[in-house]
């Protein structure tokens, strides 16, 4: 009986097991035999191995050796003894992990990557499909606060056993979505139902056009409304709480039912001084936080003494008084109404006349002052100049952070403010002293944690070294460097710790770097998936992660730059499958989303210069103001055969120009990160030189490359045919068979930029260079030939902590190098304007026709542009002034840099323009306004007539000027 | 007849599980056998019969989830493990209170419940590591008002008990603080080990569990 007993609960659990402890291991097996994990690396993981001493506490250690993988949902192990051997087995049953997570059929209103958000399956995670339930409970939900509350969401699986991976993919039935209708507001409104209801928003033209649709944002939106109303109304404690959003199938709305307290009229007032109620709203914080309390009143006082102490009340005093039905309370009864009265005593008005530092020597005045939160007056930026004794203790403190960051740890920075009458106005003279003391120095560097045989890869990376001034930056960048290493060849835990103990010397330290390296991690597998249109091999070519290499996290983040770089992908994940498990090789997955394969943009706007004039008259040959309104559209189709490549048309309609331009880009050209190519075709006519219009057929094809961080070349083979309109040319009807001609020029080019800027957008310092050269010859099919050198070289320094200065020379050469037809015009060089010399309205330098005044362009041009960039109020709006000399000439060896203009018909001298403009910062760059005033602006003959008169010699001769006032509006720095 | 013998017992010779996950604990496991092994040691240290209802399967697996999540806590957060000098006064103690001085039926004992020497030590080690950490953790945190040792006191050491002398407050006081003190802190350790299992992925493997099956 008790032998049935035991066999029978031999064959259920292993309570009964036999005790195998002892027994010498022949084989380990495992179950199924292919698994997820290599077999060398299960030999490493595993604490058993054949051979070995067989005991029950060893084989649950390497069961939770292979648990802690994270590869496996459950795990058993079996023994097959017989005396002559003993065989282990797991058996194994596999996890499965996140793989691609999609949803289909959402309304256009919910946008997908949100819903994909919610399901809250993170790519590579465990896979449970209980936590599904969830995430179609969150999709449901999220559906339902934008008003679809019919919506229903289902899943599908697909696995991918290969990989242990699993897509899933939800299917959204939205259903119709409900609209707003009548809220329902309870409570003690103390306003009026129609006051409340219009703030909302929640009705579609004030409720002509029935009700909105129902949102999050806009039910979020409406009770933020609401509360403003109260808010307006003095109600600062007004609260409102959506109780429920009862939906009615039958006529598909919602019923907001709202909540409302408007609690005590609160009524905020200065005492001593005036001070505006929409500041008073901006710096106490009971009005943003729709609330009343003791702290918030506090942080009142110290916000209107700040707002003060910023105007030169350095001693401005505030404290608050709370009044409730006229007598003073300490703490504020949230029923009954309140007044509360800033008491202030503004004090004398000072100007901080003065700020010195004394007795620093390692840093400079300079660099102690871009540090310091006090500021001397100066002329507009900062009148009165910053300080208070909260903004000095602060700054003593960055003082002495900053020296003993940089190694002086005995450092003491102690300040005195004098305060002096000087007539009627105060000032303040504040003094800083600096007591440096001995810079402490590195004793003795050790490095604890790693190998002997890798000390001297390390060692390359450091630069903290013995003797050297001890610096809290130094210590960071090497373990910053150090770090990077370890990453970077696939120890992804790597951790250090700085050690910092005292030396011998009061002035020395001894540095120890603590490695903790960790587990060095390989890549097992790149599994990318996601691809729909995309051809593999673009993605596979863009992946320089291999298996069996070290991990490294830095080459992972660049593979998913370049996938995004390819411009074709509207999202590129990338993780770890199975993040927490302990496996010294990794699965690297990169989900990948295309995006969607068309693409349009337009856009309207306007151009305001001196455009105008008449357009078959001669009059306002300089041009006169003009107003052009713009519209452009554009189409592009992206990843064209699944290649990576985009089509695109882009077009551009205006009363002075219409243009149309195909083009064909292939980035990462044939799997270069460094090069890209671009096909272009241009049909354009324009009027944007006043002399004429002209027709333009242009086809090119360029090879860009990029060189090195900043440097970049571009090489391109253009052609092109220019028809002027015989019609519109202007000039002395002698030239026009001449200058009407159709020009084709077929030419070669090269163009290389370097742009060291710090700031592409608004730079600051730095340099930008570029130098293009061109040969249009016949052998390219050109009807002329002649080359092209245009260069340009800007560059910008930094005067103190705000101001710049920038310069910039453009140069150009046109040179016909046989003795076919000259430089036809539309190949001339036009100069002026914006972005070239601001003396001049666009396109307005250089050579004009003797006859009718117009500009005849040239073929040298030289500008040169100096700036004076600084700060005038706040922090976004800045000031520029500015010298623009050079023109355009009519040749190379013309060039004269003489003031005066010789005589009418001369144009070949420089022009000087001087102004003032305002730059305005937005994060598409300044929005720009510049003034320019000319002394020496070009005199010349114009006409005054018509065309027939021109031609038939009638007509007269009217001395002009181009005017000496220009003004332009732009986008972006002139350079 | 030989050849054909061994290959019969070859046939015959069936792989016997030897231990299996019985619930997970974040990345620790339980298995199956040291779910026995609590069982076997619980009843080896009362004396009792050996229970292995599915119930008591169960209950041995909650407190190894419990003692898991002490663990975990204790890894993490690097809480001092007992000495070795600690566990063999815990074993000498535990031993002597259940055998006296008799060490040869510690042996005999062990082996009928079939437990290892090893194994028993080290369940001892984790019950004074999980004592240990709990006075860590939970002891510093408890504060008894002295109104509540008065009320205490009035409630229960007042009234003279027949045989015994009546303590006064001052003699009674720090029985009563420690009293308390358990008590507050079994309640706090009730509620750490309610919130940290429900942050913790804990997994049962119902098969180990089901009523005679597999």
């Amino acid at each position: 009986m008790l032998g049935l007993v035991s066999c029978f609960a031999l064959i259920t659990t292993v309570a009964s097991a036999q005790s195998y402890d002892g027994r010498s291991i022949s084989t380990i097996r495992f179950s199924p035999e292919i698994q997820p994990i290599p077999d060398d690396e299960l030999r490493k993981i595993l604490p058993l191995k054949p051979g070995d001493i067989y005991t029950a506490v060893k084989l649950r250690e390497a069961m939770a050796a292979l648990f802690r993988t994270g590869r496996y949902s459950n795990l058993s192990a079996e023994v097959e003894a017989t005396p002559e051997r003993f065989v282990l087995t797991f058996k194994t049953d596999l996890n499965s992990f996140v793989g691609d997570v999609d949803v289909f059929g959402q309304p256009g209103a919910v946008p997908r990557g949100a819903l994909i958000n919610d399901a809250k399956l993170s790519l590579g995670t465990l896979f449970e499909e209980s936590a599904l339930v969830q995430s179609v409970d969150a999709i449901e939900s999220d559906l339902r606060l934008d008003g679809f509350y019919e919506t229903k969401v289902r899943y599908e699986i697909s696995r991918d056993a290969t990989h242990q991976q699993v897509n899933i993919q939800f299917f959204v039935e939205p259903g119709p979505r409900a609209r707003f209708t009548t809220p329902v507001f309870r409570g003690n409104l103390v306003l009026t139902y129609e006051t409340l209801i219009q703030p909302t928003k929640w009705k579609r033209l004030r409720g002509a056009l029935g009700w909105q649709y129902i949102s999050e944002q806009r039910v979020q939106g409406g009770i933020r409304n609401l509360l403003k109303t109260y808010r307006k109304n003095d109600y600062l404690m007004a609260k409102a709480t959506l109780e429920r959003l009862d939906y009615r199938p039958a006529e598909r709305v919602a019923i907001p039912s709202l909540r409302l307290e408007a609690g005590p009229k609160v009524q905020v007032r200065t005492v001593g001084t005036k001070i505006a109620q929409s500041s008073l709203r901006r710096l106490v914080p009971i009005y943003e936080e729709q609330s009343v309390d003791k702290d918030l009143l506090i942080e009142g006082n110290r916000k209107i003494s700040a707002f003060l102490r910023g105007k030169g009340y350095f001693d401005a005093r505030v404290d608050y008084e709370v009044e409730q039905d006229g007598v003073p309370v300490a703490e504020i009864d949230p029923k009954q109404d309140a007044f509360i009265d800033y008491n202030v005593d503004r004090g004398s008005r000072y100007k901080v006349s003065s700020l010195t530092l004394s007795g620093n020597r390692y840093f400079n005045n300079e660099t102690l002052l871009e540090r310091m939160a006090v500021k001397p007056a100066t002329l507009l930026r900062y009148r009165q100049g910053k300080y208070s004794d909260e903004l000095l203790a602060g700054d003593r403190a960055a003082l002495e952070d900053l020296y003993r960051s940089n190694g002086f740890l005995n450092v003491k920075v102690s300040s005195s403010a004098t305060r002096r009458q000087s007539g009627k106005t105060y000032k303040v003279g504040i003094a800083v002293d600096v007591v440096e003391g001995a810079q402490t120095k590195i004793e003795s560097r050790r490095i604890e944690g790693v190998a002997d045989e890798d000390k001297p890869v390390i060692e390359g990376y450091v630069t903290a070294t013995v003797g050297q001034p001890y610096s809290i930056v130094t210590l960071n960048a090497d373990r910053e460097r150090i770090l990077n290493l370890l990453y970077g060849t696939g120890y992804s835990e790597a951790a250090m710790d700085t050690i910092v103990e005292r030396g011998d010397t009061p002035e020395s330290i001894r540095l120890i770097y603590r490695i903790k390296a960790g587990p060095q991690h390989f890549i097992r597998d790149v599994v990318i998936t996601g691809l729909e249109q995309t051809n593999t091999s673009l993605v596979d070519k863009r992946m320089r992660l291999k298996a069996g290499e070290p991990l490294n996290n830095n080459e992972v983040f660049a593979a998913q730059r370049r996938l995004y770089d390819l411009g074709i992908f509207a999202r590129v994940d990338t993780a770890q499958q199975n993040p927490g498990g302990e496996e010294i090789s990794k699965t690297i997955l990169f989900n990948l989303e295309e995006a969607s394969k068309w693409s349009f943009n337009g856009g309207f706007g306007a151009e305001i210069a001196r455009i105008g004039g008449g357009v078959t008259s001669f009059d306002s040959p300089a041009g006169g103001t003009g107003f052009s309104p713009r519209v452009s559209l554009g189409v592009n189709r992206t990843n064209f055969l699944g290649l990576g490549h985009t089509i695109g048309v882009q077009t551009r309609i205006s009363n002075i120009q219409q243009r149309v331009l195909v083009s064909y880009l292939a980035p990462q050209f044939r799997d270069s990160d460094y090069f890209s190519f671009t096909a272009t075709a241009l049909y354009d006519d324009a009027r944007n030189v006043r002399t004429y219009s002209s027709k333009r057929l242009e086809g090119s094809l360029q090879l860009a490359q990029r060189l090195s961080r900043s440097d970049s070349a571009q090489y391109r083979f253009t052609f092109r045919k220019v028809t002027v309109d015989p019609n519109s040319i202007k000039v002395d009807p002698a030239l026009i068979p001449i200058l009407a001609q159709p020009v084709r020029v077929g030419s070669f080019s090269a163009t290389y930029i370097q742009d060291r800027r710090d700031d592409p957008i608004d730079a600051k310092r730095g340099r930008y260079t570029t130098a293009d050269f061109g040969v249009a010859n016949k052998a390219f099919a050109s009807s002329t030939n002649f080359v092209r050198l245009l260069t340009k070289n800007s560059t910008y320094y930094k005067l103190g902590k705000d101001i710049v200065f920038a310069r910039s020379v453009t140069v150009g050469i046109l040179a016909p190098y046989t003795n076919g037809p000259d430089v036809p015009l539309p190949e001339r060089f036009f100069g002026g304007g914006a972005y070239s010399h601001r003396g001049f309205p666009e396109n307005q330098a250089g050579p004009r026709d003797l006859k009718t005044g117009f500009p005849l362009g040239g073929k040298a041009l030289l500008v040169n542009n100096l700036e004076l960039r600084f700060p005038l109020i706040g922090d976004n709006l800045g000031g520029v002034l500015f010298h623009d000399a050079g023109n355009v000439y009519s040749e190379l060896k013309n060039i004269r840099f003489n003031w005066n203009q010789k005589d009418l018909t001369n144009f070949d001298y420089m022009v000087h323009a001087v102004g003032f403009g305002i730059r305005y910062r937005t994060p598409i760059g300044p929005v720009r306004v510049d003034l320019a005033f000319t002394p020496n602006s070009p005199r010349f003959n114009g006409f005054q007539g018509s065309r027939e008169d021109l031609l038939f010699g009638r007509g007269t001769e009217a001395l002009q000027r181009v005017n000496r006032f220009q003004f332009h509006i732009s986008l972006g720095q002139a350079f | 007849m030989t050849r054909s013998f061994l290959l019969i017992a070859a046939m015959l010779v069936r792989a016997e599980t030897v231990d299996r996950l019985a619930v997970t604990v974040g990345d620790e496991i339980i298995t199956e056998r040291q779910v026995m092994l609590h069982l076997r040691t619980a009843a080896f240290l009362n004396g009792a019969p050996l229970s292995t209802t599915v119930k008591d399967k169960r209950q041995a697996a909650q407190k190894l989830i419990e003692q898991a999540l002490v663990r975990i806590e204790m890894q993490n957060n690097r809480y001092p493990l007992p000495s070795d000098a600690e566990v063999k006064q815990a074993f000498d103690s535990a031993i002597q209170q259940r055998f006296g001085a008799g060490t040869a039926r510690y042996s005999q004992e062990l082996e009928k419940y079939g437990i290892g020497d090893a194994e028993f030590k080290d369940a001892l080690r984790q019950q004074l590591a999980i004592l240990s950490f709990i006075d860590f953790r939970f002891r510093p945190g408890v504060q008894i008002p002295e109104d509540e040792i008065h009320e205490s006191y009035d409630a229960d050491f007042v009234k003279e008990s027949p045989g015994k002398a009546k303590l006064s407050y001052n003699q009674a006081r720090a029985a009563i603080l420690e009293t308390l003190t358990q008590q507050r802190i079994d309640n706090l350790l009730d509620r750490w080990l309610s919130q940290t299992e429900t942050a913790t992925r804990v997994r049962w493997i119902d098969a180990v569990f089901a009523e005679g099956g597999k």
